[in-house]
């Protein structure tokens, strides 16, 4: 089953996301910061990303450009809920540095699986 | 001096006159200052050349009058002969007064009384010098105008910057907590998601679950409009015709409008092009064209909204800026609703504040229309009077090299 690697620093989201998708039996590593998630990337069993953007330590953006740069071929998800500079802001940027697909917090996390499924490209 | 008040120098007597006095004589003449010799019965017995002219009547018909009739009897009474009287006490006096003269009105004069005395000590003459001074006292006044007018200037630029910084930190705050709260959101969607998967589509808990994604949908539309108000200064923007979104944005309104209320509009042909972000462009006119009706309460009324152009020289003192556009777009929404209050007035723009029912409004629909409007480097102002209806004029600076 693929592994994703979930960057998420607000712990209830990010137990709540795990649960999600340990319903749909993938295999979640999961990182607390942009800094702990690089430590935890292995290029030969991570699969998708799933990383928040405005985090302490290391933030999402460098998470992608990091990951992108080992492992050109991963999927990446960012998610973000808003900040100074504005959700729209920051997931634009994601999206320009090679994030497969944002999603603005809050979001459907029906929407969230078919997206990483499709991004995997899992049956459903 | 003493020598040039002797009898014998008088005036006509000039065959005698030392080339001393006519040194004297001179220096007399031409001061810029009218000065006479007036003596104990408060007659003129000599004036210089400034005096004469400044009266327009020759020497000899001044010499042997008192100066109450050359400056009037209550002057003379109330003013000039206390002071002479303090002179021929001895002292020098100096005072300022205000004289209506028959030629050039209200004028300001420096006046001076000198004691003139004789070899034993007995004064018998005095020596009045009268400076006019109308045109450095308004001068004067007129640079302590300007002072104040620059201190209000100030002051009004500080409370600017200082609003400007309030507000900023208030964006940096309210911009936070919005992102918590999107978490908070997040977490709270995404469990109960899984909860309707859960259950069974005829359950009545999948009510109650879809009942919660729905707030959740409507505390975000909240989240969002924070973060709208924490993100001003970074709106994309593009050159945007204003009377385009403008006209979008009245039939939209018109299509809720009351029917006993009146959309009259004043369009000018053309197009009027601005930078701004379109979608927030059509935001702000929606925004003001609501509280217009909102205002009008259901009530019979008009709105009327207006575009013109305006060159920008018409509007330097208006717009307080260091740069003014050559011209601005002049957006106006006029309507004939219940007014606004004086002090609701001072705090319209402020964030959060709002004369709507707790739960009613968020207050930051106008705070977010005037940065908004200050980053598009426009100004919006307000007028209101009471039960007469609300004034809005927007303006913003039209794009001069129009990309083709």
């Amino acid at each position: 089953m693929a592994a994703i690697l979930l960057v998420e620093d607000e712990l209830e989201l990010k137990e709540m996301l795990k649960i999600a998708l340990a319903r749909r039996s993938f295999t979640v590593i999961e990182a607390e910061n942009g800094r702990e998630a690089i430590a935890r990337f292995r290029p030969g069993i991570t699969d998708l990303v799933i990383t928040d953007l405005i985090m302490p330590e290391e933030d999402g953006l460098k998470v992608i450009i990091k990951v992108r740069e080992v492992k050109p071929s991963v999927r990446i998800i960012a998610i973000s809920g808003g900040g100074k500079a504005g959700p729209g802001n920051y997931l634009s940027l994601a999206k320009a540095l090679g994030a497969d697909a944002v999603f603005s917090k809050p979001f459907s996390i029906a929407e969230l699986l078919k997206k990483a499924e499709e991004l995997l490209e899992i049956e459903q | 001096m003493k020598r040039y008040l002797k009898k014998s120098d008088k005036p006509g007597t000039g065959k005698s006159e030392s080339v001393e006095n006519r040194v004297y004589s001179r220096v007399v003449d031409t001061s810029r200052s009218m000065i006479s010799v007036i003596n104990r019965n408060y007659r003129y017995e000599r004036v210089n050349r400034t005096f004469t002219r400044a009266h327009k009547i020759p020497s000899g018909k001044i010499i042997g009058k008192t100066p109450g009739d050359l400056w009037g009897r209550e002057a003379f009474e109330r003013n000039i002969k206390p002071n002479l009287d303090r002179c021929f006490s001895g002292k020098t006096v100096k005072y300022e007064a205000s004289f209506d003269t028959p030629l050039s009105g209200k004028r300001f004069f420096e006046v001076s009384f000198r004691p003139v005395r004789t070899a034993k000590g007995k004064i018998t003459h005095l020596i009045a010098e009268t400076h006019d001074v109308t045109s450095l006292r308004s001068s004067q006044k007129a640079t302590s105008e300007l002072k104040k007018e620059l201190r209000r200037m100030e002051l009004d630029y500080e409370k600017r910057l200082l609003d400007a910084r309030k507000l900023e930190a208030l964006g940096v705050l309210a911009g936070g907590i919005a992102h918590d709260f999107n978490n908070i959101l997040a977490t709270v969607s995404g469990y109960t998601e899984m909860l309707l998967e859960d259950l069974p589509e005829e359950s009545p808990s999948s009510h109650k679950a879809r009942q919660i994604l729905n707030a959740v949908g409507r505390a975000r539309s909240l989240t969002e409009q924070i973060l709208t108000f924490s993100r001003q200064g970074k709106q994309k923007k593009e050159v945007t015709s204003v009377g385009k979104i403008l006209k979008e944005s009245i039939e939209f309104v018109r299509a809720g409008t009351p029917p006993q209320v009146i959309i009259r509009t004043e369009i000018i042909s053309g197009e009027v092009n601005v930078m701004a972000d379109p979608a927030q462009l059509f935001r702000i006119f929606l925004n003001l064209m609501t509280n217009a009706l909102q205002a009008m309460e259901g009530k019979a009324g008009t709105l009327s909204v207006g575009l013109a152009v305006v060159n920008g020289s018409e509007l330097e003192s208006e717009l307080r800026k260091e740069k003014v556009a050559p011209r601005y777009a002049l957006i106006t929404f006029r309507d004939t609703g219940s007014g606004i209050d004086r002090a609701v007035m001072q705090k319209i723009f402020d964030p959060f504040f709002t004369t709507r029912e707790i739960g009613k409004g968020t207050g930051l629909g106008l705070s977010v229309v005037h940065g908004t409007v200050s980053d598009m480097d426009g100004e919006i102002f307000v007028s209101s009077r009471k039960n007469k209806g609300t004034l809005f004029r927007l303006l913003l600076p039209v794009v001069i090299n129009k990309i083709q």
